[in-house]
């Protein structure tokens, strides 16, 4: 446990980094260059709060923090992409990415059988974690279209629009 | 092939956990057809509206179809459409022809920024057009085609301009940016009156429309529903002043005649605005009247076509004359001075029946109107302020902490930035301005502008929105701000609901709102609440203390 | 893929212009007929072009503002960023068309941890554009060397400022390298970003290109192989005074001279006409006096619209209900 937990640390920004770079390609590529690229957080709020918010759910999450801490940055993230032009499955599967770019990270030292078999425990409880977040996620991303539909709802109650 | 254990990283096919195609485009945009995804359209014209104005092709549809059920000559109806109006339009030949797609504009666009879509891009939205016109009206286009960048006039092209020509809001911040000042807004206002002609318009636009043809306002309020809705602000102006006020209507001999948009009339907080107007004009005791014939000031003609933009806008002039005002003030509205700075007086003037304006209070003759002979609400207000001809009491409003958001039309196709600012400092205690390339002539657009302000479409306005959104968030997270005002009666629509989802808490507000709850009326009785009927910080306790004493 | 068909069009291009220097009948070719039809289609595609701006009307005025309007006296106005006169447009088309303006405006602001906001310029777009422009016209005033006899003062001059630090001889000029390291610049950039990749299209890399290759031959025959001066004067002078001299300059001199005859021959019909669009761009070279002066449309017909006696006659038992006056009882 704790040898996984001091590898991950030693490489949380190269964790954070490749994770967000898996999120961005679920973009048109011209679009993931432009998020990724310009970092003003007023010209580019979109690849500004996903960097800030990747780093900390992984710091987060690393750092071996309870659920409820990974609340707040994720709202930040979904928030965003509930009403981007995703399906709910696209919307939330970004966490899952988190887990391959736990592995990649790891690749190097998983190639040896002996550290492997030690680091595996871990690794399976950290998966278990990840999964925990997916949920806490949907949740989030549920919560986020019900806002959606009830900022429409009083829109249309206001009378600005007449429904259908 | 093997099965794989969730604990081996094969198990985790990203492609199919995310179900996106991760490859980029193997051709360019040119063949990439627009995806009609729900929440990123409008529903379309009933035909109804379509036949009472004689606009063409109405009939049911929907963009979902395959079929639109479009003329059987429509591409020589576009091609016919465009060539008019390429000679009609300087602005369009030249943004035709002179884009080097240096890209300034790419990342300048709201909808690019919070979305994402790379036709969104002001170039790419304009190279929509922009690729047809190469190919059918310049020589090399017509020889070299597809390899000097132009396209064939297919259903798939017409699809893509309905969809992203109702996904650009007009805002004209692109064109601030552009070397050559190419205006987007133009380019949208010549795709939208094309595809017009094949009956291709949106509902949230053309019913408006219609409305204010037959009733004289975007919302079909009737001349008595007008009279009541003014008749119940008063109410409500009486509850919060003890002042009672007889709104006048229809008058004829008034110096002035007041034009707003109808939505001040509808809802919240518009509402509160709107009782701000009435509440100045009480005070200083200003000879007006409302129209109920010209009882818009909006006009949803701008993203239809000049020729509905200037039926519509018709009525004011003409109300005008009838009722023999010496000028007119208008309310507090985005796209309605637009359309009264840039558009009026050449559509429907010369205005030679009116005077030149001048403040009956201060004596300040606007010389900046002596043609048009209309003014802006807060050019008005300000000068009453800068003479000291108002009471104010800006610590009525301490407990606001106010932001000001510069609608789109009023900053850059006016200039009217310092107006509404002075103002807000000599009626608010709190002022904080958003970071500074988002506001002014670099202003971010609230996502709803330019018709899309409707609610099927509510995902694509919070995208658009989003770039606002966060700009509100920082001042709300920075300086305590709860306020959002502004000077547009889409924003105020649309900014509650951008706010709601990116900042909570954050309310949104007019400028003359926030006057209105600031200023000290004669004769007066003591102010415990303030327009929205919500009681003033520290006057329960000051009443529940008086009970006692 | 739309730079490799560019790119194609100029390599076969110079390889036109390298065979033609190569065989004696074809001079007359390059020499003569190019020239002349360059010239022909530059000056008729760009009148032609410039007419048609011209004879299109304007109907409304809609300049986009970008500062404070003319209002009350007490406000300050911005007297370029939204003019209100016309010293105040030619101020802005000044800035515009000097110092490209609107690209400078090009600002990012940022936040640093504990909420500072900083301001960083992305200005490298406006650096090389910039660049890249004055580079141009310093290089073709030189070129009237070539054109004129005797050679006039500010040409001279010109040239002597350019070659200011004497390195090499003969010595280099500054602007022929800013030039091609602008061109470079530009070129990277939309090749290397990915949304300019995406929006670039042939059109876009044909005149890089061809600029590229016109710069390279053109150091290429000041600097490695050398050419003579005189004989290519003699040509140009042949040109301007319509006895054309055949006797070429050697093939590097066919090639640029080719490459700047399709430099001249496209330009009105390519995105190059920027430079004459610049001027008349409705929504930069118009003052805001939208209110103050009624600007006149040429085709305003009129439309026909809801007059208040029909509006009257739809509502009028409403209107006395509820006690509002109307014209008729």
């Amino acid at each position: 446990m704790q040898v996984l937990a001091d590898l991950l640390r030693k490489n949380e920004a190269a964790l954070a980094d490749r994770w967000l770079e898996l999120i961005l390609a679920s973009y048109n590529p011209d679009t993931a260059g432009f998020f990724k690229q310009q970092k003003n957080r007023f010209a580019n709020p979109v690849g500004q709060t996903f960097a800030e918010q990747t780093r900390v759910v992984t710091e987060r999450l690393l750092a071996g923090e309870g659920i409820e801490a990974f609340q707040d940055p994720l709202h930040e993230i979904v928030r965003i992409r509930a009403i981007q032009e995703f399906t709910a499955a696209e919307a939330v599967g970004f966490v899952f990415l988190l887990k391959d770019a736990v592995r990649e990270t790891l690749a190097d030292s998983l190639r040896d059988e002996q550290a492997a078999r030690e680091l595996q425990a871990g690794l399976h409880e950290l998966e278990r974690r990840i999964d925990r977040i997916a949920l806490l996620t949907f949740d989030i991303f549920v919560s986020c279209r019900e806002r959606v539909y009830s900022l429409r709802l009083r829109e249309i109650r206001a009378g600005y629009v007449q429904p259908g | 092939m093997a099965e794989h254990k969730p604990d081996q990283m094969e198990f985790y096919k990203q492609e199919e956990l995310q179900q996106i195609d991760l490859n980029p485009p193997k051709e360019g945009w040119q063949d990439q057809p627009a995806d009609f995804r729900p929440g990123s359209w409008i529903y379309p014209t009933k035909p109804k509206h379509l036949e009472s104005l004689g606009m063409p092709n109405p009939r049911e549809w929907s963009p979902a179809d395959e079929d639109w059920q479009l003329p059987e000559n429509w591409q020589e109806i576009i091609h016919k459409k465009f060539k008019e109006l390429l000679g009609k339009y300087r602005s369009f030949r030249i943004f035709m022809d002179t884009c080097v797609r240096c890209g300034a504009c790419a990342d300048k666009c709201h909808f690019f920024i919070g979305g994402g879509d790379p036709k969104n891009m002001p170039v790419l939205r304009a190279e929509l057009v922009r690729s047809i016109y190469r190919n059918d009206f310049t020589t090399v286009g017509k020889i070299l085609g597809r390899a000097c960048g132009g396209r064939k006039l297919t259903m798939d092209v017409i699809k893509e301009w309905f969809y992203y020509f109702y996904q650009c809001t007009e805002c004209r911040r692109c064109s601030v940016f552009c070397p050559y000042g190419i205006d987007t807004a133009e380019i949208t206002m010549m795709a939208r009156e094309m595809l017009h002609e094949l009956g291709l318009g949106v509902n949230w636009i053309m019913e408006p429309v219609a409305n204010c043809h037959r009733t004289g306002n975007h919302l079909g309020i009737q001349p008595h529903g007008l009279k009541d809705t003014l008749e119940f602000f008063c109410e409500d102006i009486e509850d919060v002043t003890g002042i009672h006020i007889d709104p006048p209507i229809n008058k004829k001999g008034a110096e002035v005649l007041f034009v707003t948009p109808s939505g001040d009339f509808l809802a919240d907080p518009g509402t509160f605005t709107c009782m701000g107007y009435m509440m100045l004009f009480e005070e200083i005791g200003l000879d007006y009247t409302w129209s109920t014939y010209a009882s818009e000031g909006g006009n949803f003609g701008l993203f239809t076509s000049a020729d509905v933009m200037k039926k519509l806008n018709a009525k004011i002039y003409a109300e005008a004359k009838r009722l023999g005002v010496k000028y007119i003030i208008g309310g507090e509205c985005g796209h309605m001075w637009r359309v009264l700075n840039q558009y009026m007086d050449t559509m429907n003037g010369p205005a030679d029946f009116l005077d030149v304006p001048k403040s009956p209070i201060t004596g300040t003759v606007f010389e900046n109107s002596r043609s048009t002979k209309m003014i802006h609400i807060t050019e008005f207000t300000a000068d009453l302020i800068k003479h000291g001809k108002l009471k104010l009491d800006p610590k009525m409003n301490d407990h606001v902490r106010v932001t000001f958001h510069d609608s789109c039309n009023p900053a850059r196709a006016m200039g009217l930035l310092e107006e509404p600012r002075y103002i807000i400092n000599s009626v608010c205690n709190n002022f904080h301005e958003m970071p500074e390339n988002t506001i002014r002539e670099q202003t971010f657009c609230c996502g709803g502008g330019a018709g899309l302000g409707t609610d099927e479409n509510m995902e694509m306005r919070l995208r658009g929105g989003m770039p606002r959104g966060t700009a509100v968030r920082h001042v709300q997270e920075k300086y305590d701000v709860n306020q959002l005002a502004c000077v547009c009666a889409i924003d105020r629509a649309t900014l509650v609901t951008v706010c709601d989802y990116w900042a909570p808490g954050v309310q949104v507000t007019g400028v003359h709102e926030l006057v209105a709850n600031a200023m000290v009326m004669k004769g007066q009785k003591e102010r415990t609440m303030n327009l929205r009927l919500e009681p003033l910080p520290g006057a329960e306790e000051k009443e529940a203390n008086d009970g006692e004493s | 893929m739309t730079a490799i068909l560019a790119l194609g069009a100029i390599l076969i291009l110079i390889l036109l212009a390298g065979f033609g220097s190569q065989v004696a009948g074809l001079q007359v070719v390059f020499g003569v007929a190019v020239p002349y039809a360059a010239i022909a289609l530059f000056l008729g595609g760009l009148v032609f072009k410039v007419m048609s701006w011209a004879r299109t009307p304007v109907p409304f005025r809609i300049p986009t503002t970008c500062g404070q309007q003319k209002t009350l006296d007490w406000i300050p106005s911005a007297r370029f960023d939204n003019p209100h006169t016309t010293l105040g447009v030619i101020g802005r088309m000044a800035l515009e068309v000097l110092f490209f303006r609107s690209l400078f405006r090009n600002t990012k602001v940022d936040i640093r941890p504990g909420g500072r906001i900083i301001h960083t310029p992305a200005k490298w777009l406006w650096a090389a554009a910039l660049a890249f422009h004055y580079s141009f016209l310093v290089i073709f005033i030189r070129h009237l060397r070539f054109f004129t006899e005797p050679v006039p003062g500010f040409v001279k001059a010109i040239q002597s400022v350019d070659s200011f630090f004497e390195i090499g001889v003969p010595s280099i000029f500054l602007t022929s390298f800013l030039l091609l390291g602008a061109l470079g610049f530009l070129l990277l950039r939309r090749l290397v970003s990915p949304q300019l990749r995406y929006i670039s299209l042939a059109n876009d890399y044909f005149p890089l290109f061809l600029l590229i290759a016109i710069g390279t031959t053109g150091v290429l025959m000041r600097h490695f192989q050398k050419t003579d001066i005189e004989t290519i004067k003699a040509v140009a002078m042949g040109i301007l005074s319509f006895s054309p001299v055949t006797a070429g300059g050697g093939a590097l001199f066919t090639i640029h001279f080719f490459l700047v005859c399709v430099l001249f021959a496209v330009f009105p019909y390519s995105k190059l006409m920027h430079m004459a669009g610049v001027f008349m761009s409705p929504t930069r070279n118009m003052a805001n006096t939208n209110r103050a002066k009624r600007h006149i449309n040429p085709w305003n017909h009129p439309v026909a619209f809801r007059t208040y006696e029909e509006y009257e006659d739809d509502f009028r038992d409403k209107m006395k209900a509820a006690g509002i006056p109307v014209e008729k009882e």
